[in-house]
């Protein structure tokens, strides 16, 4: 029996497709669940599905321009998510919307220039899903390197700025009285959001993409009150949550992105229950 | 679905304007000599074997144009307008054209639509082609549609052309004949070569895996094995399941399968990390369009074209 | 270009602080300030000796957090001057800001001994993680307020008491030399509150110069060497006595305030309701 389970767990990997779509999952779970403890901190999980899809025109015009090669389609999302973070923050700032009309505004206007494009293109249509959805199985060893060192930097800031985006973050008030340069500090982590958005789209695309970002991370808070032991929940279950979700989509087959996140939010259901049922048994032991 | 909301949204807003504007079309037999024949054709195969049949006569518009996926095609309001406009409609037929309905509905239907493969007996690519058979393929699969794969069929398609061409255009229906029946002898002849080629293929190497399955008929007739398909399906606008393109990969290792053939209208990513996967070599052939101009401009180009490739490739 | 410019005036963590010994530690000349279009201070002017401790008291809306908040060099002032140590508040990082609790996100996963640290960022700088020193110098912080058996606890365990006592903390690892406390008295308890006058008192022995807002009256007159009425201008600024007398009173707090005579007191009754926000 156990060399059955066994079995199971080998099977997949013999391919090598496989093996490469389970590194991806590895690497974008762990930086996305990382990124994505500030985005559950500071309230930007709205902010951070609309990049995602912001980005769509970008993509579109790298497409276009590069004709499928991957270069363009990244510095095409880079640019597209700095005009849609620029965007937004003037319609907020220069207006009396709230910030999150503005963010509807500009994420809606920059999907649909996205769609719009790509249908112009006529041809690879197909890759409209792709970007959607994700194309996991189609990772290339030179898709993985370019994770690995992307995903390396953004870890990297991070690391190198902990203590600048923990003060940002907990109090801006305190940031200013320091000096800090916030501004400079905001964009950074605008841009290693970005920078995320575009490793992850291959595994779980455009649409799925807040999922990976803001669930791990927020079963992490659930389980923890510590914020370095918070990232390093949440990218475990990112990590075990990418794995799982490709196993599944494997033997079941389902899309490969709907089962990650799925298995995502399944963990976090599991969390809250556990929590809850914890809470319960204090309260009645008192 | 998101790509199609877009473009019916812009449909509507359009025909509601068309609606109102007078229209110039004559009807049945034409009787003024400068009313030309109005032919819409569905893709470029389609339209270049209407060319060959109705020779200078007719005013020939096609809908999918070089290099686009005729299966994922999306049609644009001037497509409908033509379509609106035409006398007569050539469609593959068999299930190809899966966006011909709802332009017809949205385009009313005036003309008359021809199915140039009826009359062509439809095959389903037979379970014994795919010996490890991909596993979780949907067994809602109709038929294979790229029944131009075979000359012999395309011969079919001459006789339904020139018949509709004949019956609309009256005056014209001798020229159209003998335009059918001279291409009818090149189409013999391009059976024959192929023949001759493919003998130069040894057994064991006629086998063929593609990005989606269209060589049934091809295969079928000149004794290749379809051993599978990135995309398991006749479609391209399906995905492949984990379980579907690891049982490929087995297959390829297991018949040691020399190529895979990739057409020009779909994305070869996914093919790319196969063949580099199975240290196998990706060939380009042209699948469901010709090309503007060489290599492929034509119906015989493109199959030439093919037949070499797959030679190459197999020998 | 601007961002050299930036970079070279705000040199974060390689800091020149310009401390001018011969001036007083704050000085205030005419210092008006906007928010949102409004005119939220106005024309106030004065000076602080270091080691003063001052209430700052006023209604809701006076514009108490805006003055803090234009001292401490976060929020620019429309017109007038105002120095610490003679140079602009922007150049210094030896301001500490104790915010009020309710502005506070009690749920961030941080520990007691996470928060006193962030105070050290302005010493340390970009790139360079707390040594020895820096974690010493936390420990005492919290030794010095009473919080040093609870430095593991995340914040949101902690009484309304200690969380202020906490902020304090932050400020003396900041080494802060100017304190700015916005409200830190209202929810809490007299022992709590008492236990921040013991430790005003401590810091007044170092040296910080200590500027309290309150709504509290009584404990405004008891506890600081001088008290400002604020209500956008500065209706007193002095010993408790002269300042809070019926018409000045009556002058910043308008409707919300009723004095009562009992026998030889007068009874001040404030109410501290309607918080607009922003002040």
């Amino acid at each position: 029996m156990m060399a059955g389970v066994l079995d199971s767990i080998l099977a997949p990997l013999q391919y090598a497709f496989m093996q490469r779509g389970m590194l991806a999952v590895l690497l974008v779970g762990i930086v996305c669940a990382t990124v994505g403890a500030y985005m559950v901190l500071r309230g930007m999980a709205f902010f951070g599905d609309a990049l995602a899809h912001a980005i769509l025109p970008g993509i579109a015009i790298g497409y276009l321009i590069g004709g499928g090669a991957r270069e363009p389609l990244f510095w095409g999302a880079m640019l597209a998510a700095l005009i849609s973070s620029l965007g937004i923050g003037a319609i907020a700032k220069g207006t009396k919307l709230r910030e999150d009309t503005a963010i509807g505004i500009v994420f809606a206007g920059m999907f649909a220039l996205g769609i719009g494009l790509i249908s112009t293109v006529r041809s690879y249509s197909v890759d409209l899903a792709h970007f959607l959805f994700g194309d996991v199985l189609g990772v290339s060893n030179s898709d993985l390197l370019r994770m690995a060192i992307l995903g390396g930097l953004v870890i990297g800031g991070i690391f190198l700025f902990y203590k600048e985006f923990l003060i940002l973050s907990f109090d801006p008030l305190l940031a200013a009285t320091l000096r800090l340069p916030a501004r400079w500090l905001e964009y950074l982590l605008l841009l290693m959001i970005a920078v995320t958005i575009v490793i992850a789209l291959q595994t779980v695309g455009v649409a799925l993409m807040v999922a990976v970002l803001v669930t791990p991370a927020a079963a992490a808070y659930l389980l923890t009150r510590r914020l370095p032991l918070m990232m390093a929940l949440a990218a475990t279950i990112a990590a075990v949550s990418g794995i799982i979700g490709l196993y599944i989509s494997y033997y079941a087959n389902v899309a490969s992105g709907a089962a990650i996140v799925l298995t995502c939010t399944a963990f976090f259901v599991l969390v809250w229950i556990g929590r809850e049922i914890q809470k319960r048994r204090q309260v009645r032991s008192l | 679905m998101h790509r199609n909301l877009w473009i019916y949204l812009l449909l509507i807003s359009f025909i509601s304007t068309g609606c109102s504007q007078p229209r110039m079309t004559s009807r049945g037999g034409n009787t003024a000599e400068s009313a030309r024949l109005r032919v819409v054709a569905t893709t470029t195969i389609v339209a270049d074997v209407v060319k060959n049949v109705a020779g200078d006569q007719v005013d020939l518009h096609v809908l999918v144009p070089a290099g686009v996926d005729e299966h994922s095609f999306q049609y644009t309001p001037e497509d409908v307008a033509r379509v609106t406009d035409a006398d007569v409609i050539f469609m593959n037929g068999a299930g190809l054209e899966t966006f011909m309905k709802p332009l017809l509905e949205n385009a009313g239907q005036h003309a008359k639509v021809v199915s140039v493969s009826d009359g062509i007996s439809l095959k389903q690519a037979a379970p014994e082609d795919e010996p490890l058979a991909q596993k979780g393929t949907r067994s809602v699969q109709a038929y294979d549609p790229h029944v131009w794969m075979d000359p012999n069929n395309v011969m079919v398609w001459t006789q339904n052309i020139a018949a509709a061409l004949a019956e609309l255009d009256a005056p014209h229906a001798s020229e159209y004949q003998a335009n059918a029946s001279s291409y009818r002898q090149n189409l013999a002849e391009l059976d024959r070569w192929i023949q001759q080629q493919a003998a130069q293929i040894p057994e064991a190497n006629r086998q063929l895996v593609t990005d989606h399955q269209i060589f049934t008929y091809f295969a079928d007739r000149y004794g290749f094995k379809q051993i599978g398909a990135i995309i398991p399906s006749y479609s391209t606008e399906a995905e492949p399941t984990a379980q579907q393109l690891a049982a490929l990969e087995d297959a390829i290792r297991h018949f040691g399968v020399k190529a895979i053939f990739v057409g020009n209208t779909v994305n070869p990513n996914l093919a790319k990390e196969v063949a580099s996967d199975t240290n196998v070599h990706l060939t380009p052939i042209y699948t469901g369009s010709l090309t503007n101009g060489s290599p492929a401009g034509t119906y015989l180009d493109y199959m030439h074209f093919n037949v070499d490739a797959i030679v190459q490739a197999l020998k | 270009m601007s961002v050299i410019k930036s970079l070279n005036k705000n040199p974060y963590g390689k800091w020149h602080e310009i401390h001018d010994p011969q001036k007083p530690i704050l000085l205030a000349e005419h210092v008006s300030a906007r928010y949102d279009g409004r005119v939220v201070l106005e024309d106030i002017s004065f000076h602080l000796h270091t080691g003063e401790r001052v209430a700052v008291v006023g209604p809701n809306g006076a514009g108490k957090s805006t003055l803090f908040k234009v001292i401490a060099g976060v929020m620019p002032l429309t017109s007038g001057k105002l120095d610490i140590y003679g140079a602009d508040p922007s150049g210094h990082i030896c301001i500490g800001y104790v915010p009020q609790r309710s502005q506070v996100d009690w749920n961030f996963p941080v520990t007691v001994a996470d928060v006193v640290m962030m105070g050290r960022a302005g010493k340390l700088g970009i790139l360079r993680w707390p040594g020895r020193p820096d974690w010493k110098k936390v420990r005492q912080s919290l030794i010095d307020v009473g919080l040093e058996d609870l430095a593991g606890r995340q914040i949101s365990e902690l009484s309304g008491g200690q969380q202020q006592r906490m902020f304090i903390a932050r400020t003396l690892a900041q080494e802060a030399e100017l304190l700015l406390m916005d409200e830190p008295l209202t929810g809490l308890d007299l022992n709590s509150q008492q236990a921040i006058f013991d430790i005003l008192e401590t810091l007044r022995q170092h040296r910080v110069t200590v500027m309290v807002a309150t709504h509290d009256l009584d404990q405004a007159a008891e506890h600081f060497d001088r008290v400002m009425l604020l209500n956008r201008r500065m209706l007193g600024f002095g010993q408790p006595a002269e300042v809070f007398t019926s018409d000045r009173l009556v002058a910043a707090y308008g409707g919300h305030l009723r004095l009562l005579h009992v026998e030889s007191d007068v009874l001040a009754l404030a109410d501290s309701c309607c918080d607009e926000g922003e002040e």
